[in-house]
């Protein structure tokens, strides 16, 4: 009795296949992208943080100080 | 320094007072080129737009709606600063701006003054829109606008901003403007002063019953008083919509109103948007050759956009409807009406709109919450915004109460309400809590100006749909997007190495049932001899279990990939709860994007992905564990429903977090006070639920 | 004929008001920030206020600068809180 063709063991990891580097690579840029994302500029090492804004400071005014509040208006 | 740059280009800022037509105009003459940004340094939004004519190219700066220059907010301070020539919106350079356009509300001249001469003191290149010229004539006020422009040492340019009427005049204008040759007082008082004197010269009252007299000269009191005090359209509104009973009773219909129109006529482009990325989907799938880049396309990218663009009907039609709502002036008056409900919890009323809104998705909801004045106010709502169900978690509700009361769509629904009131108090009592804790302090008083009842403008609507839309594609969309990407590659590998046990015990039934053999065999309960059935029987009952053997494969492979190993590596954790390792994945992935569970779930179980066909979704409620138990049991699925409620498993809300709060901490606390909320409720559901069987 | 005599002012919170009242605002012993904001929108000392609405939330109509007699109108709403710091004549 001839069984069904049993699907063939495929490799863990295709490495032969040009396909999936393509595709492993655009994974790890998109989860670069997503840590450079989320993760402050501080937290990251050189080479991710490299082009990525430090970060900026933004006021929710607690202390009820904002830039400017002495400026005088031109007599 | 002027902004005016080697290329000419021109800077032109629009201020006024919030309620005087400034957007509108602002939206009339920029159309849909402006772009949003934020000045650098704050949350606070700038609309700008490039426009060019013969004359060269100009900017228009739509800085935010005060009521003066001189008030302790970062809305006036950041107004100051534009007007100083410090700052710019991100994009622009800063430089003393090119020309100043004040738009005043002209039935409401009196007070707008009062703005327009801190700006005059400012010594800037000025001009002043008289806007809302249609609702003066109307109500018969007839200002001289030559003479105030006189009075004011600027030219002064009677518009209808709405209607475009005289709107052609504005930028020619800014062009030309300069330095007025007037200086108003620059105390309060003299300001205060100025500015009556200004108005009694310049008005006058018009119209039928109405004797043509001066708006200076002396009369009897009762006449002043008599039209004045008269009720009008707007306060016989009122009486309505602020009544102390119809009031809350009418702003829950408008609600509900809303709710429904989200949910139902959404509905229709939703299923077309799937149709569509079905459709796509099964194309590229035949279209391509097969291979991992397929797969890496049509179930990561694919998948990815279509899993945000979804979305986008109802928060569109929630946008469209709250600017209708806001241009009216209702909202205005709900947010008074609520006001008195969340303040007992630390909350403003201006946290209204931002919760509303955070029940279509958290992200446009937190950027809303910039309308709240107070800073710990706002970062209150900010933290708890996210409690409101967002469209999110529909595909999450669906499943488990259509598992938990199959038949019986009255609980079903209750049970739906309930979760969005479970939502709602777990909002409010956080909200208490943050209050007496981290942000102590109580919530400030409101003050708003409810403005005049009017119709509302369809363009700026649709202005204001397409902004926040694009603004939500651009901030979730790419988030969504990578996540998609991430999560099929972990999902995806390491492959299985070899076909599964159960795969294999199936495919040697098919083969046995095709080829007729003599046997006697147990297939699904039942004993069967393949000799002795029909041959469309036969080919019908090898196809099922060839389809069961792939299927068997597939959920084996799952648990080979990186994403099931992590699946069993975390399941311990959340055994607690109920969940097995397929759940614990399901949860896990849950984590960057909530949308992804259902489609998750129906790979890890059936092996499938199509999470719309309904087989799929049944197979799934009918999964089981390793041992053969069910996977959801109803213990299970009210532990996983609590716990879907209040958990914060949405990346893109968290970085909108820490973006509008100005520190990743505040992210951080509410990603564990949310999910360490969850947990814990989800456990005592749980073990309550697996008490009471 | 007898001529009535105009009933004398009469000093009163704004939360103690009824709607339709109409009044000048005499005082207003409100925090800064919020005194400021409301003397912005124009509910100010000499205002001629008309009230719409007591209660939670108060609502009154500003029709009337310090001097001039004018013809504008805004609607402010406040908390109740507020409104008990505001002092308004009656009948001036």
């Amino acid at each position: 009795m001839m069984l069904a063709s049993i699907a063939p063991a495929a490799p863990a990891f295709p490495w032969h296949d040009w396909q999936f580097w393509i595709a492993t690579t655009i994974a790890l840029v998109a989860l670069i992208a997503l840590v450079r994302k989320f993760v402050p500029a501080t937290w990251l090492p050189g080479f991710l943080a490299r082009g990525k804004p430090r970060g900026r400071k933004v006021t929710l005014t607690i202390d009820g100080k904002t830039p400017g509040r002495n400026d005088s208006p031109k007599a | 320094m002027t902004t005016t740059d080697a290329t000419g280009l021109r800077h032109v800022v629009f201020l006024g007072n919030p309620n005087t037509g400034k957007t509108t105009l602002f939206n009339r003459l920029s159309g849909l080129k402006a772009k949003t940004s934020n000045f650098p340094g704050t949350t606070q939004e700038s609309r700008t737009a490039h426009l060019h004519d013969a004359e060269g190219p100009l900017a228009i700066i739509d800085l935010p709606g005060v009521y003066s220059l001189e008030l302790d907010m970062s809305e006036a301070s950041i107004c100051r600063e534009v007007l100083a020539g410090r700052l710019a919106p991100t994009g622009e350079r800063a430089g003393d701006p090119d020309a100043v356009l004040v738009v005043v509300d002209s039935t409401n001249l009196a007070r707008n003054l009062i703005l327009v001469g801190e700006v005059l003191r400012r010594r800037l290149p000025t001009i002043v829109a008289l806007n809302m010229m249609d609702l003066a004539d109307r109500e018969g006020l007839a200002i001289d606008t030559d003479q105030l422009a006189e009075r004011l040492g600027c030219p002064v340019l009677p518009i209808a901003a709405r209607s475009g009427r005289g709107t052609d005049r504005i930028l020619p204008a800014a062009r030309r403007a300069t330095i007025p040759n007037h200086t108003p007082p620059g105390t309060r008082e003299g300001l205060e002063a100025w500015a009556d004197e200004v108005y009694a010269a310049v008005v006058r009252r018009v119209g039928a019953g109405h004797a043509d007299d001066h708006a200076g000269a002396p009369h009897a009191a009762h006449d002043d008083h008599d039209d004045r005090t008269m009720p009008d359209l707007t306060d016989r509104i009122d009486r309505v919509t602020m009544h102390p009973v119809f009031g809350p009773v009418l702003l829950l219909a408008v609600m509900a109103g809303l709710f429904w129109s989200i949910f139902s006529l959404a509905a229709y482009p939703m299923d077309g948007i799937d149709l569509i990325f079905g459709t796509l989907t099964e194309r590229l799938g035949n279209a391509l050759p097969e291979g991992i880049l397929s797969d890496l396309f049509v179930n990561g990218i694919v998948a990815g956009i279509g899993a945000t663009v979804i979305f986008l009907p109802q928060i569109c039609l929630l946008f469209f409807l709250l600017s209708l709502l806001e241009d009216t002036g209702y909202l205005a008056r709900g947010a008074m009406l609520v006001d008195r409900l969340l303040r007992p919890f630390g909350l403003p009323g201006h946290a209204f709109v931002p919760f509303l809104s955070s029940h279509a998705c958290a992200l446009p909801g937190i950027m809303s919450a910039r309308a709240v004045p107070d800073a710990r106010d706002r970062l209150a709502t900010i933290l708890v915004a996210p409690f409101m169900t967002c469209s999110a978690r529909l595909p999450v509700y669906i499943l488990l109460i259509t598992l938990l009361f199959r038949d019986s769509p009255v609980r079903a629904a209750l049970a739906f309400v309930g979760c969005y009131a479970l939502g709602i108090v777990a909002a409010l009592l956080s909200a208490l809590l943050a209050r007496r804790t981290i942000l102590r302090g109580q919530s400030r008083p409101m003050i708003l100006e409810l403005p005049t009842y009017k119709i509302p403008s369809l363009r700026t609507a649709l202005i204001t749909t397409a902004d926040r839309a694009w603004t939500f594609l651009k901030k979730a969309g790419t988030t969504i997007l990578g996540i998609c990407i991430v999560l099929w590659w972990l999902g995806s590998y390491p492959h299985l190495t070899q076909p599964s046990q159960t795969a294999t015990q199936l495919r040697e039934q098919a083969a046995e049932v095709r080829s007729a053999a003599d046997v006697a065999m147990v297939v699904e309960g039942s004993t069967i001899n393949p000799s002795a059935m029909p041959e469309a029987e036969r080919a019908s009952l090898a196809e099922t279990l060839d389809q069961r053997a792939e299927r068997a494969d597939a959920v084996a492979a799952q648990t080979q990939t990186f994403m099931g190993r992590l699946g069993r590596l975390v399941q311990p954790i959340f055994a607690p709860l109920g969940y097995d390792w397929q759940l614990s994945v399901g949860v896990l992935s849950s984590f960057a994007a909530r949308e992804v569970f259902v489609s998750t779930m129906a790979v890890v179980t059936t092996g499938s992905d199509d999470a719309e066909d309904e087989s799929i979704i049944s197979s799934v409620q009918n999964a089981t564990r390793d041992d053969g138990t069910p996977v959801f049991t109803r213990p299970v699925a009210w532990s996983l429903l609590v716990y879907y409620v209040l958990a914060m498993q949405c990346l893109p809300t968290l970085a909108v977090t820490a973006r509008e709060s100005g520190r990743a901490r505040w992210a951080l606390l509410q990603l564990a006070w949310m999910c360490g909320l969850a947990y814990a409720a989800a456990f005592v559901t749980y073990q309550i639920a697996s008490r009471l069987g | 004929m007898t001529l009535l005599a105009e009933a004398p002012p009469v000093s009163k919170q704004l939360s103690s008001c009824r709607p339709g009242d109409i009044g000048r605002v005499t005082q207003v012993d409100l925090p800064a920030p919020d005194a400021s904001m409301l003397r912005a929108m124009g509910l100010r000392v000499g205002a001629m206020v008309r009230i719409s609405r007591v209660g939670e939330p108060t609502v009154v109509e500003v029709i009337s600068g310090h001097e001039c007699r004018c013809h504008c109108r805004c609607r402010i709403g406040v908390a109740r809180s507020l409104a008990a710091a505001i002092t308004l004549t009656l009948g001036a």
